[in-house]
């Protein structure tokens, strides 16, 4: 009796409610990653003509020499990370409709470790982002400090 | 003796053989961290976001008339989707610090309830950005064909 206590206790077993909810979860994953990976390629041939694109947006504002690859760069940057979000996530999805359907302890595992990935890439950027948001709140306020 | 695989076939709830192994619990305490920041992170900007638009929402609009849109009517359904978008997106990250909560609670109790129940509020999660992408591809597919003059 001790034994089977400790072995059911080690580890979480996953019960078939969970098991539905996952495959739910894998099978709109799926989705948002295939959709994701279409929109950074297109964002990342888009990112091309983006410089040209803004400036006619302007009404024929001319921009600083530079400002064009600037922002190729930066709309490059965010396919890039967008594809590589959307590939985890459909790793993470893949992965777990195998777990599923063949109880591969390992798949599920790979697809644990794909998730995380995803959401680490998200995680970092959302530090990035906000710190940009405070700098740009410090440089704001001083800015406006030195106005006045 | 018992082997492991014998209980596992025995149980009902075991009978899918998959569980949180010691490297499977790993990467996902390492997911329920991220998760948790990203949560509370969203749950922040979404509310400073709809405040904005709650205070600031006759300024946004008539910004948005005066630059992007092309009629009044054009820049409150603007600011009406910028606070459709804040609403989402707060729910979307509630879910997700839900999962997180719920499945930090699983981890340390080893409780399979808690367990489900988290990966119930992730799924929920990818339910609702599936829906809010569908919606949204199909505002842009309408708005396309509206200025594209098909719809006209």
């Amino acid at each position: 009796m001790d034994t089977t206590q400790n072995l059911l206790n080690e580890d979480l077993q996953v019960d078939s409610i969970a098991i539905t909810h996952l495959k739910e979860t894998a099978m709109w994953a799926k989705l948002f990653a295939i959709v994701g990976l279409v929109i950074s390629v297109i964002l990342g041939i888009v990112s091309f003509f983006m410089g040209s694109i803004f400036q006619t947006m302007s009404g024929g504002l001319v921009y600083p020499a530079g400002s064009t690859i600037t922002i190729t760069i930066l709309y490059l940057i965010i396919a890039v990370v967008y594809f590589f979000i959307s590939f985890f996530m459909l790793k993470f999805a893949s992965k777990m409709k195998e777990a599923i359907q063949s109880a591969n302890q390992e798949s599920f595992n790979v697809a644990l470790q794909n998730q995380k990935m995803a959401y680490r890439i998200m995680g970092i950027i959302t530090i990035i982002y906000l710190l940009f948001l405070v700098l740009a709140l410090v440089f704001g306020m001083g800015a406006a400090m030195l106005g006045s | 003796m018992e082997s492991k695989n014998d209980l596992l076939q025995d149980d009902d709830l075991q009978r899918e053989g998959l569980y949180l192994s010691e490297k499977g619990m790993q990467h996902f305490a390492e997911l329920l961290k991220w998760s948790r920041f990203l949560g509370i992170a969203g749950m922040i900007i979404t509310s400073i976001l709809f405040v904005m638009v709650l205070i600031f929402g006759g300024r946004i609009e008539s910004a948005l008339n005066s630059g992007y849109t092309t009629s009044a009517a054009e820049g409150l359904l603007g600011l009406l989707i910028l606070a459709s978008i804040s609403i989402g997106y707060f729910i979307i990250s509630y879910f997700l610090f839900q999962f997180a909560s719920l499945g930090q609670t699983s981890l340390q109790s080893l409780d399979q309830f808690e367990f489900t129940r988290a990966v119930k509020n992730l799924k929920k999660m990818y339910l609702l950005i599936a829906i809010t992408l569908s919606l949204y591809l199909l505002y842009s597919i309408l708005q396309t064909l509206i200025t594209q003059g098909f719809l006209n």
